[in-house]
C-alpha cells in the first residue's frame, strides 16, 4: 500500500521539482524591524594606551546603530590579527561587523569588514591628521557612510550654556564630549547659544549690561558683540539656514518673535502680534516656517507659521506644557522634537511627526530631560538631563549615550566642519 | 492415577504463559512504535492573527502626552509549536454505526452509488482546490493556503530586522528572495532573484528566511515561496 502510494505521487512530485521558482507562490514581508549590527573594534595596531580603539568605539556607539562587543570577550588569536581578516572567526565570536585600524605617526589605517561578505574589507583608506582624534572621527564619518550611504557627523561640535559654579558662560564641546573650550567670558550669566549655519559663530543671551540682550561671538571664542540691545527680552535666538536671525522680544510690552539683522540687530519684521507669550522660535529646513511657543489657547503649546508671520497654526494638543521646539533638518522627514511636561510634572523629550500629527515618547523614567538639539544629519539629537551632563540618543534606536558629564543648558548642534 | 485435570494441566499453564508473553510482546511493540513515531509540528487550524497582551486597567487620558509601552520586538527566534502527548488519554470514542434505513430503496442506492462515481470522474478533471484541513463547507480554494502563507509570513517577520541606520526610505527597489519548502518544513535553497541595490537591504531579506529557518510542514500544494521585502 505504502509503496502503491509512493508510485501514485512520484509523477507529481516530480512536477513539482521540474517546476521553475516562478511559479511558487509569492507573498510580501513588511514592516522591518531594526536591529543594532553586532560591532567588534578589536585592539588596534600601534595604539599604546588604547585612545584611538576607545574613542572609534564610543563613536560608534553614539551613532545608536552598532552594539559594540565587549572586547574581552574576543580571543587573543583574533586581538592579534592585525588588519587581516578572517571571517570564519569573527563568525564564532557574533560579530556582524568588525573594524580594524592601525596607527602609525600621524597616520591611520582603517579597515571594515562585514562577516558576511567574506574576507574582503568593505572599506579600507588612510587618514592623516594633525590630532589623532580628528583622523579617528574621519574614519568614524566614513564607517557610518558604508553601513547607512551617509557620512556620519563627528567633527561637529555642540554648544552649551555652562551651568556649574559662577557665572554660566557659553562652552563648545566635541560632539562626542571630548575638547570642550569655553568661548565667552561674560562675567555674567550667558544662556541659549546658537550656533551660525555656517558654524562660524554663535547668538546667544548674557546679562552683562543688566538686560538680556542678544551678543554673537565667534566658534573660536573671542570678543563678543552686542547686537539687540532693546528693553526687555532679546533672547531665544534661532538662525535659519540662510543666515536670517529670529529671536524673542519684548521691547513693546508683550513677548514677540521678531526677525532681526544678524549684523547690526536692525529690526526687519515683527512675526508674532497676539497678546499672549510668544517665545522659542525655530526654523523649518527650508526656511518658509518657523515653530513657537504660545500660551494663546491656554497652555504653552508648539504653533507653526509662515516665516514671515501670520497664519499661526497649532500642531500639539497633548499635554500641558510644550517648549522648545526643534524642527528637524531633514527635509525628507518632516518633525519636530520637543520638550513635554506630563502629568506626572516630569520633562521628556518628544518628537511630533509634522506629517501625521502623531507624537512620539523618547526619554522616559529617568528623570528630567529637556532641551533638544538636532545633529546637522536630523539621525541624532542632543539633549542635557537633570541626570548630569549632555546625553545623544538616536531617536530611530532610542539607543542613548551620555557624550559629556558637565552641568549644561540649552545645547546647540553646529554644522560639520568642511575640510 | 492422575485424574484428567491433573493431566491437561501442565499444557494448559504452557499456552496462557504464550498468550501472556504474546500480549506483553505487543504492548512492548505499541509503546516502541509510538515513542519512534515523528512529531508532527502543530498546524494552527484557524487564521493566523497577531495578538498583543493589553493590561487590563483605565484607558490613558488621551490629552496627556504618550508614554513608552511597547516592548522590545522578539530578535529570537521562535521555536515551532508542538503538542505534548499526554500518555493517559483515552482514544475517542468509535461512533457507532448508523442502522440502514430500511425506507431508502435497492434503486435509490444505485442511483447514489452512480452519483458518486460521477463526481469521481468530475474530481478527476478539475480536482478541487484547497487543503487538506479545509472545511466541507469552503468555497474559496485560495483562503488556506493563505492561512499557510500568513503562517510563514508571520514567522519571517519576526526576523525581518533592517541595520540601524538603514531608513526604509532608502528602499526603492524591493528585493525578492525564493527559497523551497521541505516536507518537514525547513527551507532550502535560500537565494536572492532581486537586488535591492543595497548589500544590507537584501541581507536584510535574505536573513529573515535564513533565520527562521524552519516553518509548519506545508501542504502538499506548496513546495516553496517567493518573497518581496516591502518596507
Amino acid at each position: 500500500m505504502v509503496a502503491l502510494v509512493g508510485v501514485l505521487a512520484a509523477p507529481s512530485a516530480a512536477r513539482a521539482q521540474a517546476g521553475g521558482d516562478e511559479d511558487l507562490p509569492a507573498v510580501q514581508l513588511s514592516g522591518a524591524g531594526v536591529a543594532l549590527l553586532k560591532l567588534a573594534v578589536p585592539r588596534v595596531e600601534g595604539d599604546g594606551d588604547g585612545a584611538a580603539a576607545e574613542l572609534l568605539s564610543k563613536d560608534m556607539d553614539i551613532t545608536g546603530l552598532f552594539q559594540i562587543l565587549d572586547p574581552a570577550s574576543f580571543p587573543a588569536q583574533l586581538q592579534s590579527e592585525g588588519l587581516n581578516f578572517s571571517s570564519a572567526l569573527w563568525t564564532q565570536v557574533g560579530a556582524q561587523a568588525v573594524i580594524k585600524m592601525k596607527v602609525a605617526g600621524g597616520a591611520l589605517d582603517g579597515r571594515v569588514y562585514v562577516v558576511a561578505r567574506g574576507d574582503t574589507a568593505v572599506l579600507s583608506k588612510s587618514y592623516r591628521a594633525a590630532d589623532a582624534r580628528d583622523a579617528v572621527h574621519e574614519f568614524a564619518n566614513d564607517v557610518v557612510k558604508a553601513f547607512t550611504g551617509q557620512p556620519g557627523v563627528f567633527g561637529s561640535r555642540i554648544a552649551v550654556a555652562m551651568t556649574g559654579r559662577g557665572p554660566h558662560e557659553i562652552a563648545v564641546v566635541d560632539m562626542d564630549g571630548g575638547r570642550t573650550s569655553v568661548v565667552t567670558k561674560m562675567g555674567s550669566d550667558s544662556l541659549l547659544p546658537a550656533f551660525s549655519p555656517a558654524g562660524a559663530e554663535i547668538a546667544f543671551t548674557s546679562y552683562l549690561r543688566n538686560n538680556p540682550d542678544l551678543w554673537i561671538v565667534s566658534a573660536g571664542g573671542g570678543r563678543a558683540r552686542r547686537v539687540s540691545k532693546e528693553p526687555g527680552l532679546n533672547t531665544g535666538a534661532a538662525w535659519s539656514r540662510s543666515g536670517a536671525l529670529a529671536l524673542t522680544m519684548s521691547y513693546e510690552g508683550n513677548s514677540e518673535i521678531y526677525r532681526i539683522d544678524p549684523s547690526d540687530g536692525r529690526i526687519e519684521a515683527r512675526l508674532t502680534n497676539n497678546p499672549a507669550i510668544d517665545s522659542s522660535p525655530c526654523f523649518s529646513p527650508d526656511g518658509s516656517q518657523i515653530a513657537f511657543v504660545s500660551n494663546r489657547q491656554g497652555s504653552p503649546q508648539i504653533f507653526v507659521m509662515s516665516a514671515n508671520g501670520g497664519g499661526a497654526k497649532r500642531v500639539t494638543f497633548q499635554g500641558k506644557y510644550n517648549q522648545t521646539p526643534r524642527w528637524s533638518p531633514r527635509a525628507d522627514k518632516p518633525q519636530i522634537a520637543f520638550t513635554g511636561r506630563d502629568e506626572r510634572g516630569v520633562f521628556d523629550l518628544f518628537l511630533l511627526d509634522m506629517r501625521t500629527g502623531k507624537v512620539d515618547r523618547l526619554t522616559q523614567g529617568h528623570g528630567s530631560n529637556l532641551d533638544p538639539t538636532w545633529s546637522p544629519d536630523g539621525r541624532l539629537l542632543a539633549y542635557v538631563s537633570t541626570r548630569g551632563g549632555l546625553f545623544v540618543q538616536n531617536p530611530e534606536t532610542h539607543h542613548e549615550v551620555q557624550v559629556w558629564k558637565g552641568a549644561a543648558s540649552s545645547p546647540s548642534w553646529g554644522p560639520v566642519p568642511r575640510h | 492415577m492422575p485424574n484428567e485435570q491433573q493431566r491437561r494441566g501442565p499444557r494448559r499453564n504452557f499456552a496462557g504463559m504464550i498468550v501472556t508473553l504474546a500480549l506483553h510482546g505487543g504492548v512492548l511493540v505499541a509503546v516502541a512504535a509510538a515513542h519512534n513515531k515523528e512529531e508532527v509540528p502543530l498546524i494552527v487550524s484557524h487564521d493566523f492573527v497577531r495578538a498583543e497582551m493589553v493590561k487590563l486597567g483605565k484607558p490613558r487620558d488621551k490629552f496627556w502626552l504618550p508614554r513608552i509601552t511597547q516592548p522590545p520586538r522578539p530578535t529570537a527566534p521562535p521555536q515551532t509549536l508542538k503538542v505534548a502527548e499526554d500518555p493517559n488519554a483515552k482514544p475517542a470514542p468509535k461512533e457507532a454505526p448508523r442502522p440502514e434505513d430500511p425506507k431508502i430503496s435497492k434503486n435509490l442506492k444505485n442511483a447514489l452509488e452512480r452519483a458518486r462515481k460521477l463526481e469521481a470522474l468530475a474530481a478527476d478533471e478539475e480536482p478541487d482546490q484547497g487543503a487538506l484541513n479545509g472545511s466541507k463547507l469552503g468555497t474559496s480554494n485560495t483562503a488556506v493556503g493563505d492561512q499557510y502563507q500568513a503562517q510563514v509570513v508571520g514567522m519571517l517577520h519576526q526576523n525581518y530586522n533592517f541595520p540601524a541606520g538603514l531608513t526604509l526610505d532608502q528602499i526603492q527597489n524591493p528585493p525578492e528572495i525564493v527559497f523551497h519548502i521541505t516536507g518537514d518544513g525547513t527551507l532550502t535553497g535560500i537565494k536572492l532573484v532581486k537586488s535591492s541595490g543595497n548589500n544590507f537591504v537584501d541581507d536584510a531579506c535574505v536573513d529573515a528566511a535564513k533565520l527562521t529557518a524552519k516553518v509548519p510542514p506545508p501542504p502538499p500544494t506548496v513546495r516553496g515561496m517567493r518573497v518581496q521585502c516591502e518596507k
